[in-house]
């Protein structure tokens, strides 16, 4: 009788514990909304405050992190190891970390004032926040997820790029014509690169050189990782760095108004958009000259790479010019439509399509590169600003 | 006469003048100026990342390498690969895992790109991205190791005591605990090297 009597609670005991395994298990298994980071397209949402993760192969919504009333979220991008997705909002003047594979918010830091761009370390330890209104970088460090220090002295700093090995990084200053150079281990501004001479001011035309300066948006860095390239929208330059000296090692001159550059995944060409006379440079990485200047649209925003062309987007005319990269002529262009407002694109890592925030229309055009025919996902969103996918060569935000 | 002279030798003559604290205390403006950063003991995805050279095939997108020693045991089909040739290192293409065959010496693989490789470029760099699971970790930086000793610092009451720790897998960012620390404990991650050092000044001894 005492024998069957502890079989019976053995029995219930494993019973119980055999039932709460399962809930967990089932729990656990609920709570993972994105298995493999790499599937999704992240959609910055920035009327609705939200995140949205769009399954690449389906195209459905899977998933949404709503980050609070008027945050404005600007960009977002996720860890190279894959753990986070991190955004800045611009209104609330904070960073917002999202676990990538719950989608849950993990963690809201104040940072400085109007949170824009951002970049990760190669090895994913620092998140750099660009707070161009506040002229800083607030550095977060992401294995205690806090801010550890703020980087001050900058100019509307709009774009950070890391070094491969991690060691510095360049910060392009869109209030000024300098490149801030940031010694990674300490946090501080070491150097400015003055990427070229300021004409006198004799010389200038007033209204447009004693208005708002548009100086650097970004350094950006050759595949190889031995250059950066910088762009200055008001002198109209390309300036070459070499980031073993921190010196200026060449300048370009494009056309009008430079936007910033792009680099060609093959890594023989860079584009300019010149927003001023509406043309695109074509830039030879070989021999650091200007190998085309093609015409082009208005409000130029960003540039694509897949199939062996360049998809140029033209913001406010609603379309896409597409140039071919073999014979660098221009290969037609696309009309997404009438009375829209284009903003940035993101490559998959096939290189086939691209993925076009839509903000007006709060969609998402998919583009296939090859046939250049797309499909508009609709209602991914309120007013999406911008996309990013996980590892993708075009990652970046206007 | 000798075992007094022995006694008298062992002796350090400075420490009686030592203070052997509790632990360190550091200040608000101490902590802001060695921008003393406080971490978690808690169970996270442990991730270790298999490095290895491969060389690419005809078809331009599939990639050929091998891992040996106890490494070879972590690759499984469908790993996520980050995979860049050296003269390409800031541009990373995205690969997976497609074939793992056992060798004598640990195993080949085959990485399949997701879009064709850079052109006239051969050899790359291969850096298989390995979950190991969840674990009871804490950042790497947080460890200081003497001799054979796993040290890290805690917070308790304000103060930053050593702890002892027996560590299992070392991944890229954190390093399992076997033993010594309980999940959400306070850890010491940058800036535990400074509460060492002055640890070291003030006493010597652990406290556990």
């Amino acid at each position: 009788m005492r024998n069957l009597k502890r079989i019976l609670i053995l029995l219930i005991v494993g019973l119980m514990v055999g039932a709460a395994s399962v809930t967990r298990a089932t729990l656990s298994a609920a709570v993972v909304k994105v298995p493999d980071p790499t599937k999704v397209v992240m959609i910055v949402d920035r009327d609705s405050n939200d995140i949205a993760f769009m399954d690449i192969a389906s195209k459905k919504i899977v998933g949404r992190t709503f980050l609070g009333n008027n945050v404005n979220p600007h960009m977002v991008m996720m860890s190279p190891d894959g753990r986070y997705v991190v955004t800045g909002g611009t209104r609330a003047n904070k960073a917002y970390i999202i676990d990538a594979k719950t989608l849950e918010l993990v963690k809201v830091i104040p940072v400085d004032i109007a949170p824009e761009h951002l970049a990760f370390s190669p090895d994913s330890r620092w998140y750099y926040q660009g707070n161009p209104e506040g002229d800083s970088i607030s550095v977060i460090d992401m294995l205690s997820l806090t801010k550890i220090k703020s980087i001050p002295g900058l100019v509307e700093p709009l774009n950070t790029v890391f070094l491969p090995d991690g060691s510095k990084a360049y910060v392009g200053n869109y209030g000024a014509h300098w490149v801030g150079v940031i010694d990674v281990r300490r946090h501080e501004l070491l150097k400015k690169i003055q990427v070229a001479d300021v004409p006198g001011v004799a010389k200038l035309d007033p209204d447009k050189y004693l208005g708002e300066i548009k100086g650097i948006n970004i350094p950006q860095i050759t595949n190889d990782g031995r250059y950066l390239y910088a762009t200055d929208t008001d002198l109209g330059v390309v300036a070459k760095i070499d980031p073993r000296e921190d010196k200026v090692d060449k300048i370009i001159r494009v056309g009008k108004e430079p936007w910033r550059p792009y680099m060609s995944h093959d890594g023989k060409y860079l584009i300019t958009p010149n927003n001023g006379d509406q043309t695109i440079s074509i830039v030879d990485l070989r021999t650091d000259k200007v190998a085309a200047t093609l015409e082009a649209g208005e409000n130029m925003t960003g540039v694509n790479f897949a199939a062996g062309k360049a998809f140029v987007i033209s913001s406010t005319s609603g379309f896409v010019y597409v140039y071919d990269m073999n014979s660098l002529r221009p290969a037609g262009r696309m009309k997404i439509g009438t009375n829209i407002q284009l903003e940035t694109a993101t490559t998959d890592t096939k290189d086939e399509k691209l993925y076009l925030a839509d903000s007006t229309e709060n969609a998402v055009v998919v583009i296939d590169a090859k046939t250049q025919q797309f499909e508009k996902i609709m209602n991914v969103g309120l007013y999406p600003w911008g996309t990013h996918i996980m590892d993708s060569k075009d990652n970046y935000c206007h | 006469m000798l075992a007094a002279a022995v006694t008298a030798a062992a002796q350090d003559p400075r420490s009686h003048t030592r203070l052997n604290p509790r632990g360190t205390r550091v200040t608000e403006s101490q902590a802001e100026t060695l921008t003393l950063t406080l971490g978690k003991a808690e169970v996270r995805l442990l991730q270790t990342w298999v490095r290895t050279a491969g060389t690419i095939d005809k078809t331009g997108k599939v990639l050929s390498g091998r891992v040996a020693g106890p490494e070879a045991a972590l690759v499984k089909v469908g790993q996520r690969v980050r995979a860049f040739p050296p003269s390409s290192k800031s541009s990373m293409y995205q690969a997976y895992v497609t074939r793992v065959t056992p060798t004598p010496s640990g195993i080949a693989m085959e990485v399949t790109l997701a879009a064709s490789g850079r052109a006239n470029t051969t050899l790359y760099v291969l850096e298989v991205v390995v979950e190991q699971g969840p674990y009871l970790v804490v950042p790497n930086e947080a460890i200081i190791e003497e001799g054979d000793k796993h040290i890290v610092y805690v917070q308790q009451d304000g103060e930053y005591v050593a702890k002892e720790v027996h560590t299992g897998i070392q991944g890229e960012l954190y390093t399992q605990v076997l033993e010594g620390l309980q999940a959400d404990t306070p850890v010491v991650t940058f800036g535990s090297f400074f509460i060492d050092a002055e640890h070291k000044l003030k006493g010597t001894g652990l406290n556990q």
